[in-house]
C-alpha cells in the first residue's frame, strides 16, 4: 500500500494561476463561503491541496457532499499521479468545472486519495442579508 | 482603512439548465466529474487517513464504520475500539482524528507507566499511527 499523505492546507477559491516556469501558484479569491440570493446556485472554482507524506502512484478524488443530508453531489478527480519523494510536497491545483449546489447549507470537499480519506473543507452558500459583505 | 468586498462569482442558474465544463481555464481540468446524486462508494466504510496532528502520521489507513444514530453521525473504528460523533460525516471523521491523535501521543509519553491493558491499546495503535521523523 502507498503511503497516506498529510494534508497541509486545502482551500477553495475563484480561480488559480500557475507561473510558467517556477511552478508557483496564485490562488485569488479564497472563499469558504457562497452568498446567492436563490438557489441552485452554478459555480466554478479552484481546489487546492497541498500535501506531504506521499510516495507512488495515486488518483485523487474529491467528493462534493451537501452535509445536511450527507448526500454526495458531486464527485471529481485527478489522473493518475507519481511521487517519489516522501519529504517534498505535492500539489494539487484542480480547475473544477461548473458546479450546481442545489440548495442552502453546508458542502464538505472531500478529499481522498487512493480510496483513503485525507481531509475536507467546506463551502457555505447562504443567503445574502443586509450584514453580509460578500465571500469570506 | 479602506475594505474591499469580494465579488460573488457564482451565477444562478434556472433549474434544469445544463452546465458546460469551462475546459479553456488556466489550471488543469479535472479529469473526470461525475454529478448528480451520487450513491456513496462505500456506502458505511472509510478508509481513513486524516491526521491532525502534524507531528504524527499514518502507517496505513484505518478502517472505520459510519452511521447514524440519534441524529448524529458515528465514525467508529472496531479495531481499536474508538469512535468519533458529530453533524456530519467530515465532521465525525475529525473528532475520531482528533481522539486517535490525542490518545497515541499521551500513551506515547506514558509508554513506561502503562498497565496492560492501555499497553495493549498503544500496540494497536502503533500499528497505524508513527511520529513523522524530523525533516
Amino acid at each position: 500500500m502507498e503511503a497516506i499523505p498529510s494534508v497541509i492546507a486545502i482551500l477553495t477559491c475563484e480561480k488559480i494561476i500557475i507561473e510558467q516556469g517556477s511552478n508557483k501558484k496564485s490562488l485569488i479569491g479564497v472563499f469558504g463561503q457562497l452568498l446567492t440570493p436563490q438557489v441552485p446556485v452554478v459555480g466554478s472554482f479552484g481546489f487546492y491541496a497541498r500535501l506531504t507524506d506521499a510516495e507512488g502512484d495515486y488518483t485523487f478524488k474529491v467528493e462534493i457532499v451537501y452535509a445536511n443530508e450527507n448526500k454526495p453531489i458531486v464527485r471529481f478527480g485527478t489522473e493518475l499521479l507519481q511521487v517519489t519523494d516522501r519529504l517534498g510536497f505535492v500539489e494539487l491545483a484542480l480547475s473544477v468545472p461548473p458546479v450546481s449546489f442545489p440548495s442552502f447549507g453546508r458542502y464538505e470537499l472531500q478529499l481522498y486519495g487512493n480510496e483513503v480519506y485525507l481531509g475536507h473543507v467546506t463551502i457555505d452558500v447562504i443567503q445574502p442579508t443586509e450584514t453580509s459583505h460578500g465571500n469570506v | 482603512m479602506e475594505t474591499y468586498e469580494t465579488k460573488v462569482f457564482a451565477s444562478v442558474l434556472p433549474v434544469g439548465q445544463s452546465v458546460q465544463p469551462d475546459l479553456n481555464r488556466p489550471v488543469r481540468p479535472v479529469a473526470y466529474i461525475q454529478v448528480g446524486w451520487l450513491p456513496p462508494p462505500m456506502p458505511g466504510k472509510v478508509l481513513f487517513g486524516a491526521m491532525p496532528d502534524r507531528r504524527l502520521r499514518f502507517r496505513r489507513p484505518v478502517p472505520l464504520q459510519v452511521y447514524e444514530e440519534d441524529g448524529s453521525i458515528i465514525a467508529r473504528s472496531p479495531e481499536l475500539d474508538e469512535f468519533g460523533c458529530g453533524t456530519s460525516v467530515a465532521d465525525a471523521l475529525q473528532d475520531i482524528g482528533k481522539t486517535l491523535a490525542e490518545e497515541y501521543v499521551f500513551l506515547h509519553e506514558q509508554a513506561d507507566q502503562l498497565g496492560e491493558a492501555l499497553r495493549d491499546q498503544y500496540r494497536r495503535l502503533s500499528e497505524f499511527v508513527e511520529y513523522r521523523p524530523r525533516q
